[in-house]
């Protein structure tokens, strides 16, 4: 079973995601800042995280970018209210982008395509995912 | 060039001065000369006429006969040469006088008291004595100087009275102004020809002067021409240009940084805006998907509607702060200034904060001074920025903790301090408090609802009167709020 982190400081988002995905037969995580996300990153098993840029104190291009430190393979999916354009501007090179107000059937085509591309990924660096967090850990 | 540009005005006056100049000077100069050249002229007519009434009375004295000499000197002047042998001598000093004072171009007339030709030059003929007569009658006792003009010549005259055997008579003589004339009309040709050559040059130059000296006009208008919201950035360059210029360019980039100001703060907040707007339509969006996808319980939808209802008043409460911001800062017409007493004014708003605070036990304290102080301000926005900041006191103040107002006076200002017992602001946050749509974590998790603009709307009241906000806070001691305004 794949894990997909939501990262949001809005309840209500991390609600309705956790839902919709817990629905698709994923398991969902939840942190509503950078430190919480950082803490379970570290310690379990994510296949996706769902990042938030807005957020207070540490904002998600600095958790991006400490993420990818340690975690290169990790899809992310940068998700916020600010439009596509805006969101390539602050983080580049994120696995795909979402627009919060695009809905939910538009962000579940992104989040199965950015795993099926893991799983794509993953399988060219021979499983180097899972081996090099388990080292990480 | 166009004629209601600068540069036509510049060279149009700069022209005309030039010419006014040149036109004075050369007449001066014009004038001063011919002046000068009449004036040696006349010298000359007076030594000709003295020599030759010197002349007629050498020959009183040597001939001591009253009629010879006048006739002799008719003879001499009309070449016919002595008539006595016996005058020789004398004959041939008249005649080398004669060649000494060059009279053989001029024209001379002795006349008697009666106006009467007596004597005349060879060359005095009808004509030239028909000019005599018209335009210089004798005149017994004057000496006079004229200019007589013909048809085709010009001649200078004296009239220099003297005396002979007793008996007045009037020497007139006549010398061509030829030389003078010719002196004259070349001086005047060279004068023309300078001042229009110099007039050239100068206009030229000083268009070349004014050109240079308008350059930077052409650069702030090509700038402004080229300048779009996009390239906010481009300055003219300020060194090597005259001091009004300067001036001008200063200004118009200092407009320019302004305007690239303004645009920044407006692309930031409209991009907070947006932001702010938007999350709480994500936020129903993704809850009104979910609950579409399959049949809800009655409750559920219940609690989707209260949710969505939620959301909807924080985007009317967003949209409402943002217009009063936007009315505070661009529309100062809105604020009403009146005289206003301090203290009352800030016990009524201890009282309403006390009721306010209570049901967070939180105890609000006051320390005001007894004595009247007066400021110029508008009641209505004012209260809005206390209440501002002591709601927001109230929100991060824990319950049984406590909030002091308090009021002191300094070079003719009020500082009043708004302190609370909460558990402060780090570093890094306290200088984007009055950052617009600002909100520290814990305040997110205790009330969703808040929009983040109270402390700038604050900020925005206090400047509108003059005033500002400070905060200082201390991380598990509080915060403290100070509002300085100034007295009336």
């Amino acid at each position: 079973m794949k894990t997909i982190l939501v990262v949001d400081d809005k309840e209500r988002i991390r609600r309705t995601y956790n839902s919709v995905f817990t629905k698709e037969g994923y398991r969902v995580l939840e942190a509503s800042n950078a430190d919480e996300a950082n803490d379970v990153v570290t310690s379990n098993k994510i296949d996706l995280m769902l990042l938030d840029i807005e957020m207070p104190d540490v904002n998600g291009t600095i958790l991006y970018d400490v993420t990818k430190l340690f975690r290169k393979d990790l899809n992310i999916i940068v998700s916020s209210v600010y439009s596509l354009d805006d969101q390539r501007f602050l983080i580049k090179n994120a696995d795909d982008y979402f627009d919060k107000s695009e809905g939910i059937k538009v962000l579940k085509e992104k989040v199965s395509r950015a795993l099926s591309n893991g799983k794509h990924k993953k399988d060219e660096t021979g499983g180097g995912h899972e081996n090099r967090f388990d080292d990480a850990g | 060039m166009r004629f209601n540009s600068i540069r036509f005005k510049a060279s149009v006056l700069y022209s005309t001065i030039q010419i006014i100049i040149l036109v004075v000077f050369s007449a001066v100069v014009f004038f001063s000369v011919r002046a000068m050249l009449y004036h040696d002229l006349n010298q000359d007519l007076k030594i000709k006429a003295e020599e030759v009434a010197g002349i007629l009375s050498a020959y009183q004295q040597v001939q001591r006969v009253k009629e010879y000499p006048v006739r002799q000197i008719l003879g001499i002047l009309k070449g016919e040469g002595a008539a006595a042998s016996q005058k020789m001598i004398i004959d041939e000093l008249w005649r080398s006088q004669l060649e000494v004072l060059n009279l053989k171009n001029d024209f001379i007339n002795i006349l008697n008291i009666n106006g009467r030709a007596v004597l005349s030059s060879n060359n005095f003929k009808k004509n030239v004595e028909d000019l005599f007569k018209k335009q210089f009658p004798f005149v017994q006792n004057d000496v006079i100087y004229k200019t007589l003009t013909s048809e085709g010549y010009q001649l200078r005259a004296i009239n220099l009275p003297i005396k002979f055997y007793d008996s007045p008579l009037v020497i007139q003589i006549g010398t061509p102004v030829e030389s003078i004339s010719n002196i004259l009309d070349g001086l005047l040709a060279f004068m023309i020809v300078t001042v229009i050559a110099f007039l050239l040059l100068t206009s030229f130059v000083g268009r070349i002067f004014v050109e240079d000296a308008l350059r930077p006009v052409r650069e702030v208008s090509d700038l402004a021409n080229s300048i779009s919201y996009k390239d906010l950035n481009q300055r003219i360059e300020e060194k090597e240009i005259d001091v009004e210029m300067k001036q001008l360019v200063t200004s118009f980039n200092s407009m320019i940084n302004r305007l690239a100001q303004s645009f920044g703060h407006i692309n930031e907040f409209s991009s907070y805006a947006a932001h702010e707007l938007k999350t709480p339509l994500a936020i129903m969006r993704g809850e009104i998907e979910l609950a579409l996808e399959e049949d809800k319980t009655t409750e559920y939808y219940k609690n989707l509607l209260n949710g969505c209802l939620e959301e909807i008043d924080h985007m009317i409460k967003v949209i409402k702060d943002l217009l009063l911001l936007a009315k505070l800062d661009y529309k100062p017409e809105i604020f009403k200034f009146e005289k206003l007493a301090l203290v009352p004014f800030l016990d009524e708003i201890y009282e309403h904060s006390k009721v306010l605070a209570e049901t967070k036990k939180i105890k609000v304290r006051k320390d005001f001074p007894q004595k009247e102080i007066i400021l110029n301000a508008d009641k209505v926005h004012l209260r809005r920025l206390f209440f501002n900041i002591l709601s927001n006191a109230i929100k991060f103040t824990p319950s049984r903790g406590s909030i002091d107002i308090k009021i002191a006076l300094r070079e003719a200002k009020c500082f009043i301090d708004i302190t609370d017992t909460g558990k402060g602001i780090s570093k890094g946050n306290l200088k984007r408090v009055f950052d617009k749509f600002f909100r520290v974590s814990d305040a997110q998790q205790q009330e969703e609802s808040s929009v983040g603009l109270g402390l700038n709307i604050a900020l925005s009241i206090a400047e509108a009167h003059g005033g500002k906000i400070n905060v200082r806070s201390n991380l598990q001691q509080g915060t403290t709020f100070t509002v300085a305004l100034p007295l009336a």
